[in-house]
């Protein structure tokens, strides 16, 4: 077991008014494995990205624990936690905002050698393949951010990502703001660097298409709650849930979800197994 | 990107002018003891209150010759006020590159050569002499030295501590970001002024000039770092968000490193502009200080104690150059103010209105 959830709960206090709050996470239970890309949907709000910062312990639980390879890091001093956390790592949606824009390239990566004993040659030639494997030439080591295309600097950040070698990629809507074909590249893209750097992936996203050949599995995600899990071709093939049925019939016809629902929940609701690991709420 | 901002800055005809003449101030302060026919020290009491000296290029014939200056003549008025006159058969040939009194260029090496001087027992006031027959010009030059560099060593240490204070408050937020941020609105709540009358009240009288110097430069940043702090904190607040932060932070690099790597580095420009905003604060509270004869002290010269001679209604009545170091305060003071009000239009459109 790669991460465990169990009854993660995470609430902000809403900007401006006062004693209300917004319950992001709420009550999530949760286990991805070695090796099983998980997909994460959900509509804008529903609480993916809290859940995702939650697991990349950039947020502080309010309730429930996160194990990470049987180990709650909530329990660790800051000093024992920094070591670990280079096994979960992020590529953000905004690929504008995700790098440093002050940095060259090189001393983007560069930063994923600290705390290693590497020497300066080594470095360059683990940077220099890196680059090459997200499809890069190495001449953008001496480049900034800002000489790159949106796709990019997504390739640069999963570079810089898998540097860290990972064994957790949580891709917050990394594709999100590509245009389809682009988007497209960075999936084929993940697909190939998998096997190579035995790294799962996290994908989190609104768009159920994009995570179809990525993910094994997929979580449906609403107001802060699981909603259904289920393997990716079950899920397609049978969406339980009206909200999932409805994500999808959006999904394949390439329009946006027409229900907003926000789905409200009892403190009782859990998921019910239909069989074959197909989960949906009750 | 630089590049545009920077032209921009140079459509700015007068922040153009500014940043020249800083300079023109800053490397003369540099190369005073060069620039300056005298050191700071050099007296000669008999030419107490001389006005500046005129410099002649023609002889009695009319004809152009290398220029002099004529020795003097003293008399005494009913108020026994020294009156200066030519002495017609004395003349002091002004020549470059003189031996003169012994220094350091920049500290290091020791020469004796000045840029112009006239041969003694002549004398050279370019600006007139004080009341112990000091030359004015040379001890401006001098001045410009201590009361600059107050103001840089200052403003240096105390966006140190306001950078790196101001950073940790907004980047950890929350209880640590709360008690910082009362020890800054102590420190804010004093008038300025009488904090540093009190915190120089604290220093021993005893101290030598070197003392008193360091003294002051760190009294004044133990009081300006807490302005600043309060600003940064408020830009890292919001820059702790920013995803190259985040991810910095998902691979576990220090909290220190995050800090001074990904996030100071964009308060940058505004924190350019905030020190040449500053700078005049310190130069003058400098001034205050040696003007009421707490600060640097006789035979040191500042621009505050060159300006405490200026006291009194008498002297600036028949020795009006001795109000030449005002002058040059509030020179210095306003080009900062336009170079960091035109830095501030250039870089933080959304401030300046
Ligand atoms: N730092 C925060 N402070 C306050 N509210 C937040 C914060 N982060 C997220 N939220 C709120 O939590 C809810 C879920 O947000 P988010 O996790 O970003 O959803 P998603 O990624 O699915 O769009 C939203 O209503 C959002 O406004
Ligand atoms: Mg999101």
């Amino acid at each position: 077991m790669l991460v465990e959830l169990r009854g993660v709960k995470k609430h902000f206090a809403a900007v401006g008014a006062q004693n209300k709050v917004i319950k992001a996470v709420d009550g999530v239970d949760l286990v991805i494995k070695q090796g099983e890309n998980l997909g994460l949907v959900g509509e804008s709000g529903s609480g993916k990205t809290t859940l995702g910062r939650l697991i990349l312990k950039l947020y502080d639980a309010d309730a429930g624990s996160i194990l990470f390879e049987g180990q709650d890091w909530a329990k660790l001093s800051s000093r024992e936690l920094r070591p670990l956390r280079r096994k979960v790592q992020v590529v953000f949606q905004d690929p504008y905002n995700s790098l440093d824009p002050r940095f060259s390239i090189r001393a983007v990566l560069a930063e994923t050698f600290l705390g290693q004993k590497l020497t300066k040659a080594a470095q360059e030639q683990r940077m220099k393949d890196m680059l090459k494997s997200v499809g890069l030439d190495e001449q953008a080591l001496n480049r900034f951010p800002h000489e790159f295309s949106g796709g990019e600097r997504q390739r640069i950040a999963i570079a810089r990502s898998l540097l860290m070698n990972p064994k957790l990629l949580i891709l917050d809507e990394a594709v999100s703001s590509l245009d389809v074909l682009i988007a497209a590249q960075i999936i084929e893209l993940l697909k190939d660097l998998q096997a190579q750097y035995q790294v799962t992936y996290l994908f989190i996203t609104h768009n159920l298409r994009v995570v179809k050949k990525l993910c094994q599995k997929i979580a449906v995600m609403n107001s802060g709650r699981i909603i259904e899990m289920a393997k990716t071709d079950d899920l397609f093939q049978q969406p339980l849930h009206p909200y999932t049925q409805e994500l999808l019939s959006a999904a394949l016809s390439y329009r946006s979800p027409k229900v907003e629902t926000v789905y409200q929940f009892g403190e009782k609701s859990v998921l019910i197994d239909h069989g074959n690991g197909h989960f949906v709420v009750k | 990107m630089k590049n545009r901002a920077w032209s921009q800055f140079c459509e700015n005809r007068w922040a153009v002018a500014g940043l020249i003449i800083l300079g023109i101030i800053h490397a003369a302060a540099l190369f005073a003891d060069f620039l300056a026919p005298y050191s700071f020290s050099n007296e000669e009491r008999t030419y107490s209150y001389a006005p500046p000296s005129k410099i002649h290029f023609r002889d009695e014939q009319g004809s152009l010759v290398p220029p002099f200056v004529y020795g003097a003549e003293i008399k005494f008025d009913e108020y026994r006020r020294r009156i200066y006159q030519d002495k017609a058969d004395e003349k002091y040939p002004l020549s470059f590159f003189v031996q003169g009194d012994k220094y350091k260029i920049l500290g290091l090496v020791p020469t004796t050569i000045h840029l112009f001087g006239v041969k003694e027992p002549g004398r050279i006031y370019l600006w007139g002499a004080d009341s112990r027959g000091r030359d004015l010009f040379s001890r401006l030059l001098h001045g410009a030295r201590i009361s600059l560099s107050i103001g840089i060593l200052g403003v240096a240490i105390s966006f140190s501590i306001g950078l790196l204070v101001g950073g940790i408050a907004g980047y950890y937020g929350g209880k640590t970001d709360d008690i910082i941020m009362r020890i800054c609105e102590m420190f804010m709540m004093f008038p300025g002024f009488y904090l540093l009358l009190a915190l120089r009240a604290v220093v021993p009288p005893n101290f030598n000039s070197i003392q008193v110097y360091l003294a002051i430069v760190v009294i004044l940043s133990f009081i300006g770092w807490a302005s600043l702090a309060r600003v940064i904190r408020g830009m890292c607040l919001s820059l702790r968000e920013r995803e190259f932060v985040l991810a910095a932070k998902t691979m576990g690099l220090s909290d220190l490193r995050i800090i001074i790597r990904h996030i100071l580095p964009h308060t940058l420009s505004y924190s350019l502009i905030a020190v040449m905003l500053s700078i005049p604060g310190y130069i003058l509270a400098e001034s205050s200080l040696s003007l009421i004869g707490l600060g640097i002290q006789d035979p040191y010269a500042s621009w505050g104690n060159l300006l405490a001679e200026a006291m009194g209604i008498v002297q600036i009545k028949f020795a009006p150059w001795i109000l030449l170091p005002g002058f040059f305060i509030f020179i210095t003071v306003m080009c900062f103010n336009v170079v960091g009000d035109a830095l501030r239009d250039v870089l933080d459109p959304k401030t300046s209105q």
